[in-house]
């Protein structure tokens, strides 16, 4: 937690929109981070290389590449946490950004004050996940998006995709016929699928036909 | 080995290979109806009353070597839905009428001489008022015969490459997969690309019609439609023909559509598909 006591993080708002910068500017100053710098981009090397302490780049995600490729190559990029300004960045443009290197992902639309947090959570090091990404990494499947199957329905599933008939299921699961398919469509459904060839397509895609795979 | 075919001469009584839902509401105590799709799971969340269910994979294909079932296979089939030689039986799908068409094909090859195909299929039925049910439909056993493959509806590889491929007028192989897996731009989704253990393209000389092109919805499209979509293919009266698509499923429903509604005499199903051919060493492939 930073304390009072000491300076807040540099945070330099590089080629963020004019209003969006001077409100973010003005609620991180708010918040105890004082020392906020804007710019267009153009001296920004300079600026980081002036200041020795870690720091926060806030940069719009279209530019995001560039500037990561320019700190790449200069000794100050290890102190340097970026952040993105991405729009609607949603799940997959929040796993993109963090793919890429960023500690954070700002969203103009959101709460002033919810930015100002992802900012001071990347000044430390940490980064704020949006609560909606945190649901989904916590469904309890390897695959977002895949059904939670029972043992039993996954080594049907294996055995579906291993060519064994419908008929030959249904006596090793000591069911009759009619209600092996029953329960395979049941479970046909539950994939999203109609037919059992869809089944199977998705069920592979899930890496549900792996042995082992999608624990329990 | 002409003694396998419809008899042209045969009797006026002698069956429409495709029937509409009204006619099958007035005929359903004098045919035998088979549903049969992907599998049976459709069948059993409701079906025609009294009918049987067919499930492609598991029934209509060889449980260990590739192909379709073998006559053995075929006979246990038949014989444990209690259905006879005569029997008119009719063939329809709760989902694609590509698994209607492929067994329909199926019963052709082995000698089965009175079939139907139900247009539109369940959804053709349930939306002319008939009704589904879902009990279980018990049958007696019967003991069913037949003399084995008629060869003149089925064509394998080696003679396929041998007189087939690369062969002039009247020869014609059509392709009926989508005009992207034809021109080879698509590989379907399991394959692996990198290994090459199957390529894109197609039967050099082959000519794409792809089968949706024959339906309407759920059935098939008017015989003067069709007639036109075959010509535009350069079909003749005189044409030899072979159909193939992927793993012959689509293909069934264009050797339905030309052997049994255009009556064309000759047409011959490479039930191998590109699944075989792509995959082959050393033969000659088309791409675009």
């Amino acid at each position: 937690m930073s304390t009072s006591a000491r300076p807040g993080p540099l945070v330099v708002l590089s080629g963020v929109p004019e209003v969006y910068g001077h409100g973010l500017a003005h609620a991180l100053s708010a918040a105890g981070a004082h020392r906020v710098v804007r710019t267009d981009g153009e001296d920004l090397l300079e600026l980081l290389t002036e200041h020795p302490a870690p720091a926060v780049l806030v940069v719009p995600e279209a530019a995001a590449e560039e500037v990561r490729s320019a700190l790449r190559g200069s000794p100050v990029g290890e102190r340097v946490a970026l952040v993105h300004l991405a729009p609607g960045a949603g799940r997959d443009g929040f796993v993109g950004a963090v793919r890429a290197g960023a500690l954070g992902v700002l969203d103009p639309d959101a709460e002033l004050e919810t930015a100002v947090e992802v900012v001071l959570s990347a000044a430390a090091g940490r980064v704020l996940v949006p609560r909606t990404l945190v649901e989904s990494l916590a469904e309890p499947v390897g695959s977002a998006g895949a059904p939670q199957l029972a043992e039993h329905e996954r080594e049907w599933l294996r055995m579906l995709g291993q060519g064994g008939t419908v008929a030959a299921i249904a006596r090793s699961a000591s069911y009759s016929e009619r209600e092996m398919y029953r329960l395979l469509a049941k479970l046909y459904r539950r994939l999203g699928a109609e037919t059992r060839t869809q089944a199977l397509l998705r069920a592979a895609d899930w890496g549900l036909l792996d042995e082992g795979g999608n624990g329990p | 080995m002409s003694s396998w075919r419809a008899d042209p001469a045969a009797p006026a009584e002698a069956v429409l290979p495709l029937v509409d839902a009204r006619w099958l509401q007035a005929h359903r105590d004098a045919v035998v109806v088979l549903q049969v799709d992907d599998d049976a799971t459709p069948y059993h969340a409701g079906h025609l009353p009294g009918s049987l269910p067919l499930s492609t994979y598991d029934d209509l294909h060889e449980r260990v070597r590739r192909g379709p079932v073998s006559r053995q296979g075929f006979e246990r089939l038949m014989s444990a839905l209690g259905v006879g030689v005569d029997d008119h039986v009719v063939l329809c799908s709760a989902g694609s009428p590509s698994h209607a068409a492929y067994a329909f094909w199926v019963m052709r090859l082995y000698g089965h001489r009175r079939l139907s195909l139900l247009d539109g299929g369940l959804p053709a039925w349930t939306a002319a008022g008939g009704e589904l049910e879902d009990a279980p439909v018990v049958v007696a056993a019967a003991d069913y015969r037949t003399p084995g493959r008629d060869p003149s509806v089925i064509v394998g590889r080696d003679e396929l490459l041998t007189r087939y491929v690369g062969a002039p007028d009247p020869v014609l192989i059509l392709d009926c997969r989508t005009e992207a897996e034809y021109e080879g731009h698509v590989q379907h989704q399991l394959d692996v690309v990198a290994e090459r253990h199957r390529v894109p393209g197609h039967i050099p000389g082959s000519r794409n019609l792809p089968s949706g092109e024959l339906l309407e919805g759920r059935a098939f499209a008017p015989l003067e439609r069709l007639r036109t979509l075959f010509a535009d293919r350069g079909l003749t009266a005189g044409s030899d023909v072979v159909v193939y698509c992927r793993v012959a499923d689509r293909s069934s429903l264009l050797w339905f559509a030309l052997a049994e509604l255009l009556q064309h005499p000759r047409v011959r199903h490479y039930v191998g598909g590109w699944a075989e051919y792509g995959s082959l060493v050393d033969v000659p492939v088309e791409l675009h």
